[in-house]
């Protein structure tokens, strides 16, 4: 196993190690599952815009 | 303290990375980069880091250097030479909002770190200075390789020299930061959840970098078993923690207190002709100096209203006052572009200034130890230190000498009204305070080049030069 702190010339802390861990993987969930829910909606609105553009077209 | 001696002489704030350190030679500052930080280094400067920072005054630029005076060290990789930081402020003299820019600062780098295939192996509040109101980042050997998985060292830092210290001003104490001198390495996660409101609780970001955080370190920093060597932090978990961070320091609000000082000019006890006559002599007598200046002090600088004339002058401006809220008002006050950018606004008690702290009482100097300054104003200040504090004139005198060459203070008579209100219950104490004993007691140490009554008031405006 590889350890990551060997040259370190601060004392990253394995508290703080095993905390940031957690907070961020759960931030960077949070922060993906938001912005792909964004990308979603924005695609669905873009969706629905075009199909009443082509709606209009087709009528007039 | 720094010295600058002809021989190569280490900064005594430098000595914890062993990538490098600061040393002083003939008078300029030079960094040396060991061969332990060599592949770091190259990795900064050939990634385009560096160059990006650097366009974006983000960080101090550098030139490569070849000292041929330098004794030999089999640890030396390189020798550059950074741009100079006119005025070396730290965090406990800075107010809320200048933290709060050097967080961001900070985080922003670090963004742009992981971009380029580097990350910032530590986050050290004073890596941070102030050119006029722009924080840079002063520590080039702060970058390091990152490894895809590996956790960011500086967290505990990031979160002790920033977010813990914003949240206790923020939600405690307006004027917290002062503390700052008896926590040179930040303040402790342990003493933070002590002083904060339960409430702070409830807000996700300190739960989570200042409450877990400090459970977790009290649980497993003492453990046996080290369980974090081989824990990853994917850059998922890198992205959503510097994301968490950003919005727990945008979410921290410069606190509002009551402030005796911040709106002092709007409730002068002069007329509005004395106040335009006031800032029509300050100038004339900075301009009377007849030579360039490179650095005046404004001493009681209140909103920054003199510094602002001062930086027609002088290539930088520092401009010093006991209140953190009119220390606040003059960051963000809005003046011309040119004149704000040389102005520096700090925090400072001068019956209690900045004194030399840190490792052999050197790590980071006092006040004085970063003097002396061309010129000093002292405008509606003798009187608080006299009368207010019980300081004789020769005390006041003995103090300014070493501080500048050049003095320009206002001497405001007992009869004016704002001494009677300091005299108001202590009348008969101070019978050495006249126009005749300033002049008596700065005369021994000054010459008195100018003199000048401030038109319909009973001040006096006084230029001195120090004698040699």
């Amino acid at each position: 196993m590889e350890s990551w702190n060997v040259i370190a010339y601060l004392d990253a802390g394995t508290g703080s190690i095993i905390i940031q861990s957690v907070v961020g993987a759960v931030a960077g969930v949070a922060v993906f599952g938001r912005r792909m829910f964004g990308n979603l909606i924005h695609k669905a609105k873009s969706i629905t815009s075009r199909s009443a553009t082509t709606q209009t077209t087709d009528e007039s | 303290m720094t010295d600058r001696l002809d021989t190569p002489a280490r900064d005594s704030s430098s000595f914890r990375d062993p990538a490098g350190y600061i040393f002083w030679h003939h008078g300029e500052i030079y960094r040396q980069v060991n061969k332990f930080g060599q592949a770091d280094f190259d990795r900064f400067i050939d990634s385009g880091l560096y160059q990006q920072l650097v366009e974006l005054g983000l960080i101090v630029a550098h030139q490569e250097v070849e000292l041929k005076d330098l004794p030999i060290d089999p640890q030396r990789y390189k020798v550059i030479k950074p741009e100079m930081i006119p005025f070396v402020s730290y965090p406990y003299e800075w107010c809320f909002s200048q933290l709060k820019e050097a967080a961001r600062l900070t985080l922003k780098i670090q963004k742009l770190a992981l971009d380029h295939g580097l990350i910032l192996k530590d986050a050290s509040a004073y890596n941070i200075q102030f050119i006029g109101p722009r924080p840079v980042m002063i520590d080039s050997l702060s970058f390091r390789i990152y490894q895809e998985g590996a956790p960011w060292d500086g967290y505990r830092q990031f979160c002790e020299h920033f977010i813990a210290p914003l949240a206790v001003t923020s939600l405690v104490s307006a004027d917290f930061l002062k503390n700052l001198r008896s926590h040179l390495d930040g303040l402790s996660l342990d003493t933070a959840t002590s002083l904060l409101p339960r409430r702070a609780k409830l807000r996700r970001g300190l739960a989570a970098h200042v409450y877990l955080h400090a459970a977790s370190r009290r649980r497993y920093d003492s453990a046996k078993k080290d369980s974090s060597s081989t824990r990853k932090v994917s850059s998922l978990a890198m992205n959503g923690l510097l994301y968490s961070l950003s919005r727990t320091v945008e979410k921290l609000k410069a606190p509002q207190s009551a402030s005796q000082w911040r709106d002092y000019y709007k409730d002068t006890n002069y007329s509005q002709k004395a106040f335009d006559a006031k800032q029509k002599i300050v100038n004339d007598l900075l301009g009377s100096i007849g030579r360039e200046l490179k650095m005046v002090w404004d001493l009681g600088a209140n909103d920054g209203t003199f510094s602002q004339i001062a930086a027609d002058y002088s290539s930088c401006v520092v401009a010093f006052d006991i209140d953190h809220q009119a220390v606040e008002k003059n960051f963000h006050s809005f003046g011309a572009q040119n004149r704000k950018l040389k102005i520096l606004p700090l925090c400072q008690d001068l019956t209690n200034p900045s004194s030399s702290l840190g490792w052999n009482q050197n790590e980071r100097p006092g006040l004085k130890e970063r003097g002396p300054a061309d010129v000093i104003l002292a405008l509606a200040l003798i009187h608080h230190l006299s009368i207010g504090n019980n300081l004789s004139l020769q005390q006041i005198a003995e103090y300014f000498c070493q501080l500048a060459q050049y003095a320009i203070i206002e001497f405001i008579p007992k009869s004016d009204s704002r001494a009677k209100i300091l005299l108001r219950r202590r009348a008969n104490l101070f019978e050495h305070y006249s126009q005749s004993d300033f002049e008596k007691e700065f005369g021994r140490l000054f010459k008195i080049l100018k003199k000048l009554p401030v038109p319909a008031s009973q001040r006096v405006i006084y230029l001195l030069e120090r004698k040699k």
